[in-house]
Formats: C-alpha cells, structure tokens, sequence
C-alpha cells in the first residue's frame, strides 16, 4: 500500500505540527513546563522518547509505507494521551481535581502535539482500504469501555490484592500473598461464603420450579395470558431498593403485614428480619418473589416456541397430560432451563443490595459480596478486600464450569 | 360420552389453573397495593395493630412532606440524565461493534471476540474495588460521568446485536457499496432500521437496569446534586429511618415512573426479555 502524493504532504504537514508543539509549553499554570521535563516509563526522557517516534512518522511517511506509518502514529497518539497520565510533573502547576480540568489546564504545546498526531492518523486512515479499516473503529468504542470497566480492573484487581491497600493512604506497600493467606484463615469469610451457599441453594431451585410451574399453567390455560404474564413480570421490573423498603415494613415485627397474617391463624410471630435462623430465608423469599417473572418470561417463550405439531400428534396417540409434560415438553425444555440454572447461579451467590437494605449484614446475613465490600469500602483496606474477591471470583468460575459440564452431559444423555 | 368426559376433565383443570394463578396474581400485586396505600397513611396510622387496609383519607401530605425534605425533583432529573446517556451510548457502542463481528472479517475477529466471552464471567465484585480507585483517582466521584460509564459499553449487548445483524443479507450491503455508500453510511442507513426490534429489546432493558442501579451509584455518589433516585430512596431510609410514612412514601416514588412506562410498554417489555433471553 503506498500513500498518494497529496496524503503524503498532509502527512509531512502533521508533522511539523508536532515538531512545533516540543517548542511550546505543555501546561502554563504558575510556570510553563516543557516537554523534556515530562518523563516516560523508566524515566526515559519524554522529548527523546517523542522525538524517536516522530522521526520514524516522517521516514514512514517519505517512503509512503502506509502500515508502517499506521504503527508509528498509533505510537504517537499513546504518547500524546500518556502525558495525561503523568500526575507528578503536572502537579507541580495544576492544583487537584486535575482531570476534570484537564483540557484546562493543558497549554499549546500539548495541543500542537494532538493535533499533528491526530492529522497524521487520519490520512494514514484515509488512505487504506476502507472495508479494512472500518471493523476496527466500529468495535473501537465498545472495547475501549470493556477494558476501562472490566479488562483493566480485572488485572489491577490482582495487583491490588498482593499489597496492603488504602485508598486514603498514600503508601500502599507489598505483601505477597499475605492477604490471601489472611483470607484462608479468615473464618468470618467462610462464615459468609456459606452464608451466600445457603441463600443460593434455597433462591435457585424453588424460583426456578415455581417458574416453571406458573409458566406451564399460563402456557395451558386458554385466556388471560397476557395478563398474568403482565401481573408476574411486575416484580422484575421495580427497585431492589423500594422492593427492600416495602418488605422490610411487611416484615416489620410489631406493625407488620406478616406477623398480622400469623396472628389471624393464631400462629407464633415471628421476627422476619432480625432472628439469624431465619433472616436469610426471609430475604431469599423476596429475592424469590421479585426474580421470578424474569424465569418466567423466559419459560414461556420456550414454550411457545414448541411446535404445534409435536404436541397435537402426541395428543392424537392419547397423552395424558403429565406424559406430555413429562415425556415430550420438558426434554424440549431443556435448553432454557439450562440457561436460567447457570444464570441464577452466578446472580444468586452475588446477592448484596438486597442484604444491605433489608438486614445491613446483621443476623447471619452477610454473604460473601456484602463481608468483601465492608472490607473494601467501610474498613478501607482494599487489598484484603480484593483478594477475597479473586477467592470469590475463583470459586464461581469452578461453580459454572462443573454447571455447563453436569448440564452438557445431560444433553448428551 | 368420552367427549363429554373430556370437556368435564378439561374444566376442572382450567378452573385449577386459574385459581392458582389468581392467588400468586395477588401475592405479587399485594405488596405494591400495601405501599400505595401506605402512602397516603400518617405516621400513627401504620403504627396501628392490627393494620388497616385502607387510609383514613387520600391525603398527599407525605408525597408533599418528601418534596419539603429532600430535593427529589433533582434526583428524578439525575435518574433520567444518566440513565438517557447510559443507554443511548450502550445501543450505539453495542450495535457498532455487533456490525463490525457480524459482517466484517478482520485480524484478531475470533481472538477478541473469545476475550469478551470470557471477560463476561468476570463478576463485578471482583471490578468494583479496582473501579472505584480508578474513578477515585480521576477525580470522577460525584459526578455523572461516573455513573454512565458504567452502564455504557455491554458485552451481553453486542452479542445480541451481532446475532441479529447476522440475520441482515449481506446482498444489501454489497448493492449499497455499488451504489457508492461508506462503510459509516450502510451503517446508519441499512443496519440501524433494519435493527429497530433488537434495539428496543436492549434499549429497554438497558434502561431497567440503568434506572434501577443501586450498588455502583452508591458508591460514587455522595452529594444530593448528583444523587439518583434510588440513592435518594436509600438516603431517606438511612436518614430518616423512624419515618416510616416517608420511607415507603420515597420507595413508591421510585417505583410508580417504572411501572407506569411498563404498563404502557407491556408488549415491548415483555418481547424485549424475551428476546435478551434467547441468546443461545
């Protein structure tokens, strides 16, 4: 691929925009500071470091070697967005919340860099084959908010849980694996893994057969389809928060809606939200009752989309209905049950907004989530916190992997 | 007499199906009747034993009192900012990116495409802390952005996309390039229409979640001005934890937009979880 002629000139152009933007300070504030005085990574000198790629961005575009000089700007662009990053020498002439000031405080020079280097790019774009190009801007945007929101994080995470980590304290020295090592004796964590074991294994089965039972009986009868389907789905779609707010007040002990119901039957009342054997049920009941019109929702569209004929011949050979149930529209089932099972799962054992608004991790509720964040953010010591969080995240990964292999030798069956 | 049989059977069982279904239909519409007449309860009324069904009067005294106490005018305003901006950037980065893996071949396709399979099983607790240094050190606390960004980009989104753009002939794409449009044009003019349904599908679903946010905005938020809805709800009852009048009355309040726009959008709710659903 070469560069055309006029592209070439755009291109040289670009670059005695940036050879002027090493001339001019990079941020004003209380005294300029110039480009060399910014340093990279190894405290290499950041106008060599700049000068070696520009250099290389001029010879590539002279030889009109498109690829070539595609790299070299990419180059260019992480150096000029890297300075963004370099706090220690900016702060010496721009107070704190820096980075919502940034374009602020940033001064010519590094505006002249940009600009060059942005130019640059866009020719070499320009200039290659569309239909080439195109695929990666289109997944640029998603992938750069996936690897700010969950690539990066996930990396950092592990960096953060191999030293002793808080936020409001500037040292933050290495431990090894000292936290997890604290994390493996830590009963309390246990404690609250099994916590969240017993929250999942009651949420998951009974949503999942309560779903499916109310999504056969919407499936059968013959009117008001719409309407239940509507009336169930309501849960789903309101707050965690104002579901927690109007339990917690049914659940009330003294004005509750629920002890009331138990006195009417002359029953024992009960302390819902406060007494630890029964705590967590109580919330799982909830859970429950908001989670499942989303089970159902998705039942029922398995369901309908059982063919017609399959059933009518079954009817014709004379199937009860608990035959065909049994025999013919479960196994056809499978598929979403599945789905809902792996889903649940690794939505159940997650639980927190439900914990923290109804108990706030008081009788035998704090699960694993809610124990990690009370490290993290009440306690403040986030290393701790997120080693937990890479036992945790290991534990869930083992959990889903025996999952998708007992459900895909189900299948095979 | 067999036939008759059957018509005899088959009303017993409509007629069970019906009941049952009628109970539980109560038992998830209850609580949300429960907190709209507790709205209009006073203080002493709901600290009544046994309860009344209904209030004495329909007085809005507590909705009024709310409004006195917290700007939650400002805290619908916040809800709506982040949730608009969060889902339009999720449809837009989704249905981009969904194009590029269904109609593009490019190097690093299959590569990519299995890291964000598997960056799918990375739970948020495991982010969430390294995220919040993150924000924390940008200087984002407090502020929308914040909020959005964490709401903006959706791999589950552009899976969806891609699986529905696949279904686009790719004769359609090839006859616009002949007639001379850019790649940016076929998608603003060939995919985007031809993607409404699944647009809708995530665009609604995005907003649930969006709107309904709880865990993230808690921690990045700390100031009544960029407080959502649900904070603001949180807020009251930590806040004001013995007014419980006010307490159930903040909680309808966040609730009562959702399921009014539900009520209008049924169908579309309900096809757009269906659709989220059939991923596989």
């Amino acid at each position: 691929m070469e560069l055309t002629k006029k592209s070439q000139l755009i291109a040289i152009f670009g670059f005695i925009i940036i050879v002027a933007g090493f001339f001019f300070p990079v941020t004003m504030g209380e005294r300029p500071i110039f480009i060399w005085e910014f340093s990279f990574l190894f405290n290499a000198n950041m106008a060599i470091v700049f000068g070696v790629f520009a250099i290389l961005t001029f010879v590539f575009a002279m030889m009109r070697k498109t690829n070539w000089l595609l790299s070299a700007a990419i180059c260019d662009l992480i150096l000029v967005l890297s300075f963004v990053f370099m706090l220690g020498t900016w702060k010496q002439s721009v107070p704190s919340k820096f980075y919502l000031h940034f374009f602020r405080a940033a001064s010519i020079g590094w505006y002249l860099l940009l600009a060059g280097v942005v130019l640059v790019l866009i020719v070499t774009l320009r200039s290659l084959p569309k239909k080439k190009v195109a695929p990666y801007l289109f997944i640029l945007p998603m992938l750069l908010g996936i690897g700010f929101l969950t690539f990066f994080p996930a990396i950092f995470a592990v960096y953060v849980s191999f030293r002793k980590w808080n936020i409001m304290v500037p040292k933050k020295p290495f431990v090894g694996f000292d936290n997890y090592i604290k994390a493996f004796q830590d009963k309390y964590f246990w404690d609250s893994l099994l916590i969240s074991f017993k929250y999942a294994i009651v949420v998951i089965p009974s949503k999942m057969i309560l779903a499916y039972f109310f999504a056969l009986l919407i499936y059968a009868i013959p009117k008001f389809k719409s309407f239940f389907r509507v009336v169930y789905f309501l849960p789903t779609v309101t707050s965690v928060i104002a579901v927690s707010v109007i339990w917690s007040w049914i659940y009330h002990p003294s004005f509750g809606l629920a002890n009331y119901i138990l006195e009417m039957f002359r029953l024992p009342t009960v302390d819902w939200l406060g007494e630890p054997n029964i705590a967590i049920f109580s919330v799982a009941i909830v859970s429950i009752w908001k989670g499942i019109g989303y089970d159902v929702i998705i039942f029922l569209a398995g369901l309908n989309a059982i063919s017609e004929s399959v059933i009518e011949a079954s009817e014709i050979d004379g199937a009860t209905r608990w035959q065909k149930l049994k025999y013919i529209i479960t196994p056809l089932m499978r598929p979403s049950l599945v789905l809902i099972f792996i889903t649940s799962t690794i939505g159940a054992i997650q639980v927190f907004s439900e914990i923290y608004m109804m108990t706030g991790g008081n009788a035998d509720t704090k699960t694993a989530v809610f124990y990690i964040w009370e490290y993290g953010f009440t306690r403040l010591n986030m290393g701790y916190a997120s080693a937990m969080s890479m036992i945790f995240f290991g534990i869930i990964l083992i959990i889903t992997l025996i999952q998708m292999r007992v459900t895909k030798l189900l299948k095979e069956e | 007499m067999a036939v008759r049989s059957k018509k005899v059977n088959d009303t017993v069982f409509y007629t069970f199906c019906y009941v049952i279904l009628i109970i539980f239909a109560i038992v998830f519409l209850f609580p949300f009747i429960w907190m709209i007449l507790s709205t209009f309860k006073t203080q002493s009324e709901l600290m009544a034993f046994p309860p009344r069904f209904l209030p004495r009067s329909f007085s809005l005294a507590n909705y009024k009192e709310i409004f006195d106490t917290v700007p939650f005018g400002k805290f619908y305003i916040n809800s709506l900012i982040v949730t608009t901006c969060a889902v339009f950037l999720q449809l837009l980065t989704s249905s981009m990116a969904g194009f590029a893996f269904a109609k593009y071949d490019f190097r690093g396709k299959n590569g990519i495409f299995k890291t964000l399979v598997s960056a799918m099983m990375i739970p948020f607790p495991v982010t969430i802390i390294p995220l919040y240094i993150m924000v924390y050190s940008l200087g984002l606390v407090d502020t929308y952005a914040a909020m959005i960004v964490s709401g903006c980009v959706s791999i589950f989104g552009t899976f969806l996309m891609r699986q529905f753009i696949m279904g686009i002939p790719n004769d359609l794409l090839e006859a616009a390039r002949i007639d001379g449009c850019g790649e940016w044009m076929i998608y603003t003019k060939i995919i985007l229409p031809n993607i409404k349904p699944v647009l809708s599908a995530l665009g609604i679903f995005g907003f649930m979640s969006s709107w309904n946010a709880f865990l993230w905005p808690l921690l990045v938020v700390n100031d009544n001005r960029h407080r959502t809805v649900q904070l603001g709800v949180q807020f009251f009852s930590q806040q004001y934890g013995d007014l419980v009048h006010l307490k159930i009355t903040a909680a309808a309040m966040a609730v009562i937009p959702i399921v009014i726009i539900y009520l209008i959008l049924q169908k579309q709710f309900i096809q757009g979880i269906t659709m989220t659903g059939m991923k596989e």
